[in-house]
């Protein structure tokens, strides 16, 4: 049976999302100086050009096209946050992003009567985002010689209330889709 | 002109991959960026260039090629 309406919604919108991700990484190591961070940001465009590929092929196998969603949650995040000038804004930035991502994954992985397809694509994601943290967290710590400590702990702090912020302003409709997932409805 | 500014106008040619005429000191940087990744590439790449930091608080106030240069020729002047 084809998924519903609301799920066929949200895989969509993981996928722009994780298009979204690989573009942005991919521009940004394209110009990164050889080095870790470099190498990380290389294999991070890769994994996020990767699960947009699941999801399209998750979506397939359970009898639907992806829809063509116009903006991505990045998209109003650059609206409401301005863009970051920086690695280390970027590597702030991101970090709020990525958590905000593995949370909505293990709260939609958490819902009931699941389709096999989507709880597969899940996990095989998510084991991808915990590296993301992983990496994105020592990337910053070895830069806060260069950018400062606390100067760090601002940023990514400022980032997290733009972040709930945009959510709160722009998610509602996402919201209310999951809230009916979640309930065992989707 | 100083030695820094020549450097940011070809700078900012090569990373926008325009002609350096079209980059005067009067240019307005948003009249240069089509897409707005494009000013992230050219901050980090100006960044690196003159190992110089600035931030996103840094760019609000910068809106022509000249509010650049001046930004990063003070960056270089506090070293």
């Amino acid at each position: 049976m084809p998924i519903s309406d609301n799920h066929h919604y949200i895989l969509s919108y993981y996928r722009t999302g994780e298009i979204t991700g690989a573009l942005f990484f991919g521009r940004l190591a394209k110009i990164m100086r050889p080095g870790p961070i470099q190498m990380d940001m290389t294999k991070h465009f890769a994994d996020e050009a990767a699960h947009a590929y699941y999801w399209t092929e998750a979506i397939r196998r359970l009898g639907r096209e992806p829809l063509k969603l116009r903006d991505s949650y990045q998209d109003q995040y650059n609206e409401a946050i301005g863009i970051p000038v920086n690695v280390m804004e970027t590597l702030a930035v991101t970090q709020v992003f990525e958590r905000r991502v593995i949370n909505a994954y293990a709260r939609h992985e958490r819902a009931p009567n699941l389709d096999p397809v989507v709880k597969e694509t899940i996990t095989k994601i998510m084991e991808d985002e915990k590296w993301h943290i992983y990496w994105i967290k020592n990337a910053l710590t070895g830069l806060e010689s260069e950018y400062g400590k606390d100067h760090i702990e601002e940023t990514i702090k400022r980032y997290w209330l733009a972040d709930k912020e945009v959510y709160a302003n722009t998610m509602q409709e996402h919201e209310e889709r999951i809230d009916e997932i979640m309930k065992g409805k989707g | 002109m100083t030695t820094t500014a020549i450097g940011v106008k070809t700078r900012i040619a090569e990373v926008l991959n325009i002609s350096a005429d079209r980059v005067s000191e009067e240019t307005n940087l948003k009249d240069l960026v089509s897409d707005s990744f494009l000013l992230v590439e050219m901050a980090i790449e100006l960044q690196e260039d003159f190992q110089v930091r600035f931030s996103q608080e840094d760019l609000k106030v910068v809106h022509t090629v000249q509010d650049l240069i001046a930004l990063i020729e003070i960056n270089l002047s506090s070293k």
